[in-house]
């Protein structure tokens, strides 16, 4: 059971993220938990109780396709691709964020 | 994937769901591995970092939008393995629902079907009207031909009219193929535009065929009777065919689905009315002033035919009854014989046209069944409360020791929401059980119903098909669905409300929250029993008080000995036979027929008792005129001197009929008790004579008889009077009555034979015994009776098991308190008390309450009992006291168990 205020707010965040990562090709969750950790120097730790209900919620959404594949290490895992939607999603969701932060930016920058 | 896709594929999304989470766990632990970790070290770390596995999947889970399917399928398996785990509460509630649901659909089906269902090709109930004119007591639905078409005439526009005699027998042949029965109309030629009837082949009649008296001779048939007589062919256009003795030619088949104006009586073969004559159609017919053996149509002292009008939906039906009701004061000023009394002209005057709806058509059927019909429906809604005050209670009960598990599942972490749909699952799965299984008991149950709803109904011709009604059956379902989720609904709030606490600590010292002394003192499960048993009262006194009518009817002394008598119901009249013939068949008959061994007396007469049959008539006693306003009428019948001692009727004083009142002997009569006392003083009445008109030659009394019942075995006798057939020569009898040395059914079909061996043309209707009949004129209060006592059996059954249901979980909720009891020094006949003490107060309250509905609603019934009162004390005392005593009986098993409770076990059992 998730305390509802954080997992909101994380939720909407996580989703976004996911998509941003699975934008740059077709990537297993494993993948996109290592490359969030990677791109965001170790600030952002995603737990895999967050990630595959996300994943999960996000495919039924039809925002990510997937399908099985070889990975590196030659082991077939389940890859995640952005659809259409998905990226229409994304984009959507990055203009959004952007106007946020800029606006939380202004008010935090203000002075006096 | 899609949703769909994804449900039918449930194992291997739960595979690949496995395989994923797999993959992740073996990756993070190889790259643990790879930065310098022991595997049993990366093994232990990644399974802490990555938790637990199940509620992952879990997660995901709920996640996939079909997560409602999946859980509902894994509902539906629970609950059903719940309901094979306790088959008794399993079948005592599918049980219940079937019948509630059963008897609900099969009497509403056949009650839609008779009393609510409109004509085809009607609209609206109003739209089409019988006319009548407002007699004495009740509606004369029966005008003349110059009558009506003098209303038609002034009829407004936009109006139709169509005139018709009722359902009647007609004796049907072709060459080539023996003679049946077929049921069949006398009509205008209006009656198929009126009903906007089509021909199905050929053509149907219309209003050129009202033209010629006597001329004719076509017949439109019934297109279920063209599928089943002549398999559909349509040659039969054309097709020559005798009815009633007469030659006709069919002219065409009507549409499909017309049955005619009489739901539940089917028409097969329509005539125009002109034929009357040449049919020898005689029946239903009020005289005035008129000669019944010259054809009928002209005639303006006979009425005899049924109007109906059809008026658009908007228009008013005031102005076409103010025309008609002028038509007929103007007839009644032209008709002779009414002048001289100046009471009986101003009820002439007073005289209206009415209209009764008959958008539903008029059923004699639907007259005799409405009132047992509507009791029915009372009944078996009333034990469909009871049954689902029953599943109500199970649940409420099964829900309450369930409490425990509801506990311990809330508290690892089931939502609410989760829990209450997986009981509402439940209950569904059970109503839906229920439900299947109360189809197949309507389906069974209405051809039982019309079966003996048709019973006693001597019509020929296809009978009652009542078919199964998709209306009610969808409304059964609903309710069946309804009353599933509802009953769950209410003991789900409650269990998952429960105070975990309380109940994980399984409080059963502390009596718990329900069912126990302490706490709530009337709950709803014990309001529900005294719901039932309030409502199983009314059931029982009006099982008992139907059962004492039918008691009392058939002791009534109907006036005849109905043991060893055979009634043959033969029809020379269909059959065409010239009246000059008539003697010699008649003499021929007897003589046979007597001659037959075994046969004491045999009989010739126009109707025998209880044949449904009658006819009346005025009557003048000459010295002794009518009071202003009095209406003289006897019902008459002519007879072979044979009848009196075949009926085994017998003479208060007097004689009867003897070979020597011929037609030349001064006529005579033989009258009935209530006749003689009325008008003739009692015993002065031999040898007093009266007349059948005021012009007509007087009939001397020769012997008075006990009063005889003849249709009606509730009704008082009035008077009634006999006349010689040798006297009146030209009668058609309609009967044959032979009172017989031993069994007379054992004899029906020699009768049968010897009858056809003596007239080979006369039609045999039917060879029954007169106790066989008796028992059909009380199909009607047996069919109640014997109805309303099932179902107030399954009602008393079913409030027994409610009440054994709430009483058997107070006792064990009170394991421990009762245990402690007897410890303390209670003796078993306290406990015994105790537990009884809650039954008696469910019982007598419920019945208390019962007892005030019990009078009101009998009262409403009322006239369906005969010989009683609707609120007889003895009757309601019985059936008061009955009903405590059983619901006693079903407390005392419980009660029994708690006295037997074995304190050290009951105190041990935490």
């Amino acid at each position: 059971m998730q305390e509802p205020r954080k997992s909101d707010l994380l939720q909407g965040t996580l989703d976004m993220l996911i998509l941003k990562i699975v934008q740059f090709g077709p990537i297993h969750g494993y993948g996109i938990a290592q490359r969030i950790q990677q791109i965001s120097k170790e600030a952002l730790q995603v737990q895999q109780g967050s990630l595959y209900p996300a994943l999960h919620r996000l495919e039924n959404k039809g925002l990510l396709a997937s399908d099985w594949r070889a990975s590196d290490s030659g082991r077939e895992a389940k890859f995640y691709t952005l659809t259409p939607q998905g990226r229409h999603q994304l984009e959507a969701e990055t203009a959004h964020w952007e106007r946020m932060s800029e606006a939380v930016g202004l008010i935090l920058r203000t002075v006096e | 994937m899609t949703w769909i896709h994804r449900l039918l594929r449930h194992r291997e999304v739960e595979r690949h769901l496995d395989k994923e989470l797999r993959f992740h766990f073996d990756e993070m632990v190889s790259e643990l591995c790879a930065k310098g970790a022991t595997r049993d070290e990366a093994l232990r770390m990644a399974r802490l970092q990555f938790g637990g596995l199940e509620q992952l999947k879990e997660d995901c889970r709920d996640a996939r939008g079909t997560r409602w399917v999946e859980d509902l399928g894994a509902d539906l398996r629970y609950a059903w393995r719940g309901l094979r785990k306790s088959p008794g509460f399993a079948l005592v509630a599918v049980a219940s629902l079937a019948l509630g649901i059963g008897a609900n659909t099969a009497v509403f089906s056949v009650l839609d079907y008779l009393l609510l269902r409109l004509l085809p090709g009607v609209q609206a109930p109003r739209e089409l009207s019988a006319l009548a004119r407002n007699g004495d007591k009740e509606l004369d639905y029966r005008f003349s031909w110059p009558l009506y078409e003098k209303m038609r005439a002034r009829m407004p526009a936009g109006t139709s009219a169509a005139a018709m005699t009722p359902m009647t027998t007609l004796n049907l042949s072709m060459a080539g193929a023996a003679a049946e029965s077929v049921r069949g109309q006398l009509v205008s030629g209006e009656y198929f535009q009126l009903f906007g009837v089509k021909p199905a082949a050929g053509r149907v009649l219309g209003p050129e065929d009202n033209q010629r008296l006597g001329g004719h001779p076509v017949a439109v048939i019934s297109h279920g009777y063209w599928l089943r007589r002549f398999s559909g062919d349509a040659s039969v256009v054309g097709r020559g065919v005798t009815i009633n003795g007469a030659a006709m030619t069919i002219a065409g088949v009507a549409q499909e689905g017309f049955l005619g104006p009489h739901p539940g009586d089917n028409a097969e073969v329509w005539i125009p009315l002109q034929m009357q004559h040449e049919l020898h159609y005689a029946q239903n017919a009020n005289m005035n002033d008129a000669d019944t053996n010259k054809p009928w149509p002209p005639q303006r002292g006979i009425s005899w035919l049924m109007v109906f009008v059809r008026v658009p939906a908007e228009a008013s039906l005031q102005p076409l009854l103010d025309n008609c009701s002028a038509a007929l004061h103007a007839d009644n000023e032209l008709l002779g014989g009414l002048d001289s009394d100046p009471v009986w002209r101003e009820k002439m005057r007073k005289q209206r046209v009415v209209a009764e709806p008959a958008g539903k058509g008029l059923s004699d059927l639907r007259e005799a069944v409405s009132a047992p019909l509507s009791v029915l429906m009372i009944t078996v809604g009333l034990v469909l409360l009871i049954a689902c005050a029953n599943i109500a209670n199970l649940l409420l009960a099964r829900a309450a020791s369930r409490r425990r598990e509801f506990a311990v599942r809330l508290s690892i972490g089931a939502g609410r929401g989760r829990l209450i749909r997986q009981m509402l699952t439940e209950s569904t799965l059970l109503s839906l059980i229920g439900g299947a299984a109360g189809f197949a008991a309507g389906v069974w149950l209405k051809d039982v119903l019309v079966r003996l709803a048709g019973n006693g109904q001597s019509s020929a011709g296809p009978g009652l098909q009542v078919p199964m009604n998709w209306h009610v059956l969808a409304f059964t379902a609903l309710l069946c669905l309804g009353s599933g989720l509802l009953f769950g609904l209410a003991p789900a709030l409650r269990s998952t409300r429960a105070d975990l606490g309380t109940d994980l600590k399984s409080g059963s010292r502390t009596a718990g929250h329900e069912g126990g002394a302490h706490g709530q003192r009337w709950t709803l499960g014990k309001l529900l029993v005294v719901g039932q048993v309030a409502v199983c009262l009314v059931l029982l006194v009006g099982a008992t008080l139907f059962a004492l009518t039918l008691r009392n009817l058939s002791t009534v002394d109907p006036g005849f000995q109905k043991e060893h008598v055979l009634t043959a119901r033969i029809d020379p009249r269909t059959a065409g036979i010239p009246i000059d013939r008539l003697p010699a068949l008649y003499q021929e008959l007897l003589r046979q027929v007597e001659a037959v061994p075994g046969v004491r007396t045999a009989s010739l007469s126009l109707h025998s008792p209880l044949s449904g049959a009658a006819r009346a008539s005025g009557f003048h006693i000459p010295g002794l005129p009518a009071a202003p306003g009095e209406l003289r009428v006897m019902q008459v019948n002519v007879a072979t001197p044979g009848l009196f001692a075949a009926y085994g009727i017998q003479f208060v004083q007097g004689r009867g009929f003897t070979p020597a009142d011929t037609a030349k002997a001064p006529l005579v009569a033989v009258i009935n008790e209530a006749m003689a006392k009325k008008y003739f003083g009692g015993s002065a009445a031999l040898g007093r004579q009266f007349q059948e008109g005021a012009g007509s030659p007087p009939f001397t009394i020769v012997g008075v008889v006990r009063d005889v019942r003849m249709n009606d075995l509730r009704a008082p006798v009035g008077p009634m009077a006999w006349f010689p057939l040798s006297q009146n020569p030209e009668e058609y009898v309609r009967s044959l009555d032979i009172r017989t040395a031993g069994d007379p059914e054992a004899m029906a079909s020699t009768i049968r034979t010897v009858i056809n061996q003596a007239a080979p043309a006369l039609p045999v209707r039917s060879v029954t015994a007169l106790s066989r009949q008796f028992e059909n004129a009380l199909s009607r209060e047996a069919f109640i009776a014997r109805l309303t006592a099932v179902f107030a059996g399954i009602a008393l059954l079913l409030a027994c098991l409610g009440l054994y249901g709430v009483m058997a979980y107070a006792v064990s909720r009170r394991t421990a308190e009762l245990g402690l009891r007897s410890a303390l020094g209670a003796t078993r006949g306290h406990v015994l008390w105790l537990v009884m003490r809650e039954t008696l107060g469910m019982a007598v309250v419920g019945a208390v309450i019962g007892l005030g509905l019990t009078i009101a609603s009998m009262r409403l019934a009322a006239k369906l009992f005969y010989g009683l009162s609707p609120d007889d004390p003895l009757t309601l005392a019985c059936s008061a006291l009955a009903l405590i005593a059983t619901a006693l009986f079903a407390g005392y098993l419980p009660a029994r168990r708690a006295s037997r409770v074995d304190p050290v076990v009951a105190l041990r059992c935490e």
